[in-house]
């Protein structure tokens, strides 16, 4: 019993167990120090890096705010219009085609995304400006990307629109496991369609949106590529979220002290923005275990 | 009147998701001196001088084999790992299977950022920087639970009096899994390796970090460090952005079931 367990338990212990917790043990660590290793650097300084942090980092609390800000927008943005598709998808017949051309953004890479929302997002030449200007009768091109009030705005709809096919998928499939039943009862009932889907679809929902909606979050709180590659964090780090900032800290300013006191704080916010989340929307009445 | 509004809803749905493809596929066969023109010009004839500048480019063929080797390594390596771990999480563990799979879940979600530079560490310290060795090792900790959990979910489905019975007829476990278990589980392979593939594929910050010259530079570093030599080259990276996409899209549309059943089954009834 003993051997089996190692035979099939042991090799978890390395990967990803080892490789994660030795990493994370030595994050915290340096994220008591300054190091930097260009400078051969490397000296234990207790608590200063968060003392910095806290009291006089402005970068990190703007960071702080365009992470929240992202991560909320997008979040809400993508749950209603993947619910919005999933009720298509439950109730007006999903065709197997359509599944597939829903689910495509999600599959291709975010560089690549990235990439193609640069192009059409491009001031001159940039598709998104020539409908907006011959069809949609604006006068100026729209600097989407250079312009530090629009670009965080975006690259939340470039992340909408690659995020959004997770959100319908589980919103569909947790449609699906509504008791037809229940469905049948409100048709013959009559339920105005606004109350059967207040009262009905979404309470049964309730757990399969609280599920999509942390793992989003957890996703969205910690984007990188889409942001790095429309923007690179500017203009004016108007873009930065608490990722870009952590990454150019450690390799651009090679500060690997400071930059693990930043990526710290963030996976504490991160963790405790999620239990607030499932404490939010967590069923109400006693969970019946299966 | 409802079939109107239906086909309305159905083409902005087809539009919002597919749009930006088509311009990218558009984009990608114009003649490359056309493709920053505005008024944009419909292209006239199919031009293939995007697609054969790019196919003529060796750093880009190099880091399609790359991410081929990249994808394919630590999806094997996961796939053995991960069923191994959930035949074991499933049928040898009594206390703490929940807490293993949470653990399992905080790791598939950590932002990479936040073990990055011990990861940068280990790998200069192992020679492994600049290697696809190294990227396999890196991406298999995040692929490991991902095959965990859809093969869990999947191995938990069979009765336990299977298991029992091959117990009762002096099966070792390992003859049980191996022999009953895996054949059993092949759809749920499919599904665990598909999105493992995907993830592999996909995936930007370590690729970048952790390389630093084509010897094993992924495709999303190579597409990232696209430049031209005079005017940004559009056109190309369109070129090479369907050429890497189309891979993709044959695992969504010949994979779609498996695909959806992996990422539900793993989310929705967990």
């Amino acid at each position: 019993m003993i051997k089996d367990r190692i035979i099939f338990l042991g090799p978890l212990l390395i990967l990803p167990g080892l490789l994660v917790f030795w990493p994370l043990l030595e994050v915290v660590i340096l994220s008591f120090k300054t190091q930097v290793v260009l400078f051969d650097l490397d000296k234990w300084v207790g608590l200063s890096n968060y003392d910095y942090l806290f009291k006089e980092d402005l970068r990190f609390y703007a960071a702080l705010g365009n992470t929240l800000y992202f991560t909320g927008v997008s979040v809400i943005l993508e749950f209603l219009l993947g619910l919005t598709f999933a009720l298509y998808l439950r109730f007006a017949g999903g065709r197997m085609w359509i599944k597939i051309i829903l689910l495509l953004p999600w599959a291709i890479p975010n560089v690549i995304s990235a990439k193609l929302w640069q192009w059409m997002f491009h001031s001159e030449v940039g598709i998104i400006n020539f409908i907006l200007q011959t069809v949609g009768g604006m006068d100026e091109p729209v600097a989407w990307l250079s312009n530090p009030d629009l670009a965080l705005h975006s690259a939340i709809l470039a992340d909408v629109w690659k995020t959004t096919p997770f959100m319908t998928l589980l919103m569909w499939a947790g449609l699906q496991r509504i008791p037809e039943n229940i469905i049948r009862a409100a048709r013959i009932d009559k339920t105005p369609p606004f109350r059967f889907l207040l009262k009905i679809l979404l309470p049964q929902l309730r757990p399969v949106i609280l599920t999509a909606l942390v793992l989003r979050f957890l996703d969205a709180f910690r984007v990188f590529d889409v942001i790095y590659i429309l923007t690179g964090g500017g203009p004016a780090n108007s873009t930065e979220t608490l990722s870009i900032y952590g990454y150019k800290t450690y390799f651009q300013a090679l500060q690997f002290g400071y930059g693990s006191s930043i990526v710290v704080v963030q996976v504490l916010v991160m963790m405790a923005l999620t239990l607030m989340i499932s404490q939010f929307l967590k069923p109400k009445r006693l969970k019946i275990k299966k | 009147m409802r079939r109107v509004l239906n086909i309305l809803f159905l083409s902005g749905m087809v539009f919002w998701s597919l749009g930006p493809f088509i311009w990218q596929w558009i984009t990608s066969i114009k003649d490359p001196a056309t493709v920053a023109q505005i008024p944009p010009v419909w292209p006239e004839s199919l031009n293939l001088d995007n697609y054969r500048s790019v196919l003529g480019n060796e750093q880009f063929l190099k880091v399609i084999g790359n991410s081929l080797i990249v994808s394919f390594g630590s999806t094997m390596v996961s796939l053995c790992v991960g069923s191994l771990a959930a035949f074991g999480i499933s049928r040898l563990m009594n206390k703490g299977k929940d807490v293993l799979l949470l653990g399992l879940l905080v790791v598939f979600m950590i932002p990479q950022v936040a073990v990055v530079t011990p990861f940068y560490k280990f790998m200069v310290h192992f020679n492994l920087r600049d290697t696809l060795t190294g990227l396999i090792l890196v991406y298999s900790v995040f692929t490991v639970p991902l095959v965990v959990w859809i093969m869990h979910q999947v191995f938990e489905e069979y009765p336990a009096s299977l298991y029992h019975a091959a117990r009762v007829d002096g099966s070792s476990h390992w003859k049980i899994f191996y022999k009953i278990y895996l054949p059993l589980g092949g759809s749920g392979l499919v599904s665990a390796g598909l999105l493992s593939i995907i993830f592999c594929w996909n995936e930007f910050l370590f690729a970048l970090t952790f390389t630093s010259t084509y010897a094993a530079r992924t495709i999303p570093v190579g597409i990232s460090l696209f430049s031209g030599q005079f005017a940004f080259p559009w056109g190309e990276i369109s070129a090479a952005s369907s050429i890497v996409t189309l891979p993709i899209l044959l695992i969504v549309v010949l994979g779609q079931k498996y695909l959806v059943r992996g990422l539900v089954g793993s989310s929705v009834r967990g």
